[in-house]
């Protein structure tokens, strides 16, 4: 409950988005790409660029899914005012698909992201508190273990450890004078 | 946002399914769609049919996903 209180304060007012200068944001100017073809014309070049690629691999070696890149790609545009969400939403099967050919190429298995449905019908405070007992139960485990190991690694690095007169400590400058050989 | 780019990827792949079982359907009944004989529903005589945004994203998808098979093959 309390999460969902922030997140009420944080949102923005109604009107909010009148209150800058027409014009001034770039999502609020006409789209550089207005149509699908102008924003694959647009997006497909990148595929071809190495240092795009190569990024894009090792985000696909990560496990991020190709929707949520698709996403930030293309959600990073919009604000940047080169198209519409719109055209987001229609361009995003065609950079996942392109992004599927840069894994075929570099031989990488990628998370298309459609998995994570799977997860949509346990809900989501389920979820939390899953993971919070799951969370409580490794810390106790760890506190009721912890004083065992510590004994018995004690006790055995006693055993494994020779005498100090066996360890040569005897000998060299440091060593104490009487015991010098 | 990524679940309703997830859904909306979703939706699209049924929609790629329907295109292609849709066209497979009209090649298996071998009529002609244009002409006079043609059935009055499918006469393309009197306008060609308008492809929407979909179809065209439906089209790169299939250019991509075929180079990809390409590449499958070792081609």
């Amino acid at each position: 409950m309390a999460n969902n209180r922030e997140v009420i304060l944080d949102a923005p007012i109604p009107g909010q988005s009148l209150t800058a200068e027409p014009k001034s944001r770039p999502w609020r100017r006409p789209y550089r790409f207005a149509t699908v073809d102008e924003a694959v014309e647009f997006y497909v070049p990148m595929f071809s660029d190495e240092t795009f690629t190569g990024l894009l691999v090792e985000q696909m070696e990560n496990g991020i899914p190709l929707t949520t890149i698709a996403e930030i790609l293309t959600t990073s545009n919009v604000m940047e005012g080169n198209h519409s969400i719109d055209v987001a939403v229609l361009v995003s099967p065609v950079l996942i698909e392109a992004m599927e050919y840069v894994a075929d190429v570099a031989g990488v298995a990628p998370v298309i992201g459609t998995e994570s449905e799977l997860y949509s019908n346990v809900a989501q405070e389920s979820e939390l508190v899953r993971r919070a007992v799951k969370k409580v139960a490794r810390t106790t485990d760890d506190l009721e273990e912890m004083p065992q190991e510590e004994v018995s690694m004690d006790a055995e690095m006693q055993e494994d450890m020779p005498p100090a007169e066996d360890q040569g400590m005897r000998r060299g400058l440091m060593a104490p004078r009487g015991s010098a050989e | 946002m990524a679940m309703e780019f997830v859904r909306a990827y979703k939706n699209f792949k049924k929609f790629e399914e329907e295109r292609s079982t849709t066209r497979a359907s009209k090649e298996n009944t071998g009529r002609s769609g244009t002409g006079l004989l043609a059935p009055r529903a499918n006469r393309g005589t009197a306008q060609a049919p308008q492809s929407s945004e979909l179809d065209k994203v439906a089209d790169y998808v299939q250019q991509i996903r075929k180079h990809r098979m390409k590449l499958k093959n070792g081609e």
